[in-house]
């Protein structure tokens, strides 16, 4: 047999179930004879082949009903899980990576430092994502593939989703993305700044730089603290998931969004006004430097304290109203 | 107008009546390559890609039957309508005159 149809043959039939190949490939065979003059040419050939079509369409056809890993009724939801997924894993990755790299970085050059720390978090971002991707879509195979057909079929009206409301107050993927990733940054350098807790404190007074090795916060303090901002960090990332997910306000949102903030400025509340919060070396530091009594010093930061405190409680009400306008307009 | 979404189109309103088209040629034993010169010369088309594997299709499904001759030098796959196969032709066709008579009607309604 000629070399062209054999290829063509066994491009074909790799493409099938082991136990149809012998079968289609007698059946091609042939056919591609029956529509071969005798003695072709290789134009002839080439010809035959190409009215057959494409090897890949072919074994589509011998195969008949569509084998795709992600079958096309699961198509739209393993897009948009996708995507989500997607989001957050690079995005964590970005940042933890960028942290874990600037603060234990390698090289020892500014310019080294900066190279090795691209490089790794590109490199980790990239391995992350693909990461994401692969669980998503073995997953998605999963489902497609055992989800059982009959629970499809008997399907019921009461499963119709709502209709989305009109007046909908949309969230942008892109404000979530950017919120998410400066609040985990800014709350993940607390941490660190708390558990490593020098402060390196510079101050001119009278032209001259003032440095000083002090410790700010409290061993017991930050013992009791650090667990809590953690837990905040894991809150906020399910704020902004569900945030993204929806992409715009609704009850679950605005619950878990008044929940995250209740939490979140709660333990600020409590951290800030924590009296035995910072080191009496520090209050002693900063109170020689303002010329001061150490009692006159944490009288200042306590009412530093009460000031940030009623900010704090301002903006929470203020943002929660806000929300639950935006979320129950809606209804109206 | 963009002709490649009519042509589209014709292709998948045509795409339905091909197992009909097939179904009907085959009261009498023929092999893949004359079936599809059969339907060519009767204007049907439908692609050699196409064809061979709703043969096989058909087949599986208990509407050919189909025999191997080996007798002459190229070796052919003969096939041929099973009963199941003449119920369905049989079917198909009432269904076909059905579509035809329900749909001149609508077009001829839609145009008045």
């Amino acid at each position: 047999m000629n070399d062209l149809v054999a290829r063509y043959i066994y491009d074909v039939t790799r493409r099938l179930p082991e136990e149809n190949r012998a079968e289609v490939k007698k059946e091609l065979q042939a056919n591609i004879s029956d529509m071969l003059p005798s003695n072709p040419t290789e134009e002839q050939i080439k010809e035959v082949l190409k009215t057959l079509g494409n090897p890949r369409v072919l074994a589509h056809n011998y195969l008949g009903k569509s084998k795709s890993l992600i079958s096309a009724e699961w198509m739209d939801d393993y897009l948009r899980v996708l995507k989500i997924v997607l989001i957050i894993f690079g995005t964590l990755a970005f940042i933890f990576g960028l942290i874990e790299h600037i603060s234990h970085p390698e090289a020892t050059k500014l310019i080294g430092i900066i190279l090795e720390v691209i490089a790794k978090v590109i490199s980790e971002t990239i391995q992350s994502l693909i990461r994401g991707f692969a669980i998503v879509t073995i997953v998605f195979a999963l489902i497609s593939r055992y989800a059982s057909p009959e629970k499809i079929k008997a399907w019921e009206p009461s499963q119709l989703p709502k209709l989305p409301k009109e007046q909908v107050v949309t969230i942008k993927r892109t404000s979530s993305v950017a919120g998410l990733i400066f609040t985990v940054i800014f709350r993940v350098l607390l941490v660190f700044l708390l558990i490593n807790r020098r402060l390196y404190l510079a101050w001119t007074a009278d032209g001259e730089w003032w440095v000083r090795d002090t410790l700010m916060f409290n061993d017991a303090a930050v013992k009791l603290f650090v667990p809590f901002i953690i837990i905040s960090i894991v809150f906020v990332i399910v704020t902004y998931v569900t945030k993204i997910y929806f992409g715009h306000w609704n009850k679950v949102v605005a619950g878990i969004h008044t929940g995250e903030q209740l939490y979140t400025n709660v333990i600020a509340l409590l951290f800030i006004n924590h009296k035995p919060l910072l080191t009496a070396e520090f209050v002693k530091g900063a109170a020689d430097i303002f010329e001061v009594s150490v009692t006159k010093m944490q009288e200042i930061f306590s009412g530093i304290a009460i000031v940030i405190s009623v900010m704090i409680v301002l903006g929470v009400i203020g943002d929660l109203v806000t929300t639950w306008i935006k979320t129950l307009k809606v209804k109206a | 107008m963009d002709e490649s979404i009519v042509q589209n189109m014709i292709l998948e309103l045509r795409r339905g009546t091909q197992i009909l088209a097939v179904l009907s040629q085959m009261d009498e034993m023929k092999y893949g390559y004359s079936l599809l010169q059969d339907l060519e010369s009767q204007n049907i088309k439908i692609e050699a890609g196409t064809l061979y594997p709703l043969l096989r299709r058909l087949e599986s499904q208990g509407l050919l039957l189909s025999e191997w001759d080996t007798t002459e030098s190229r070796p052919r796959k003969y096939y041929l309508l099973s009963d199941f196969g003449k119920q369905a032709l049989e079917t198909l066709i009432k269904e076909w005159d059905l579509i035809v008579k329900e749909m001149s009607n609508i077009i001829k309604g839609g145009q008045k």
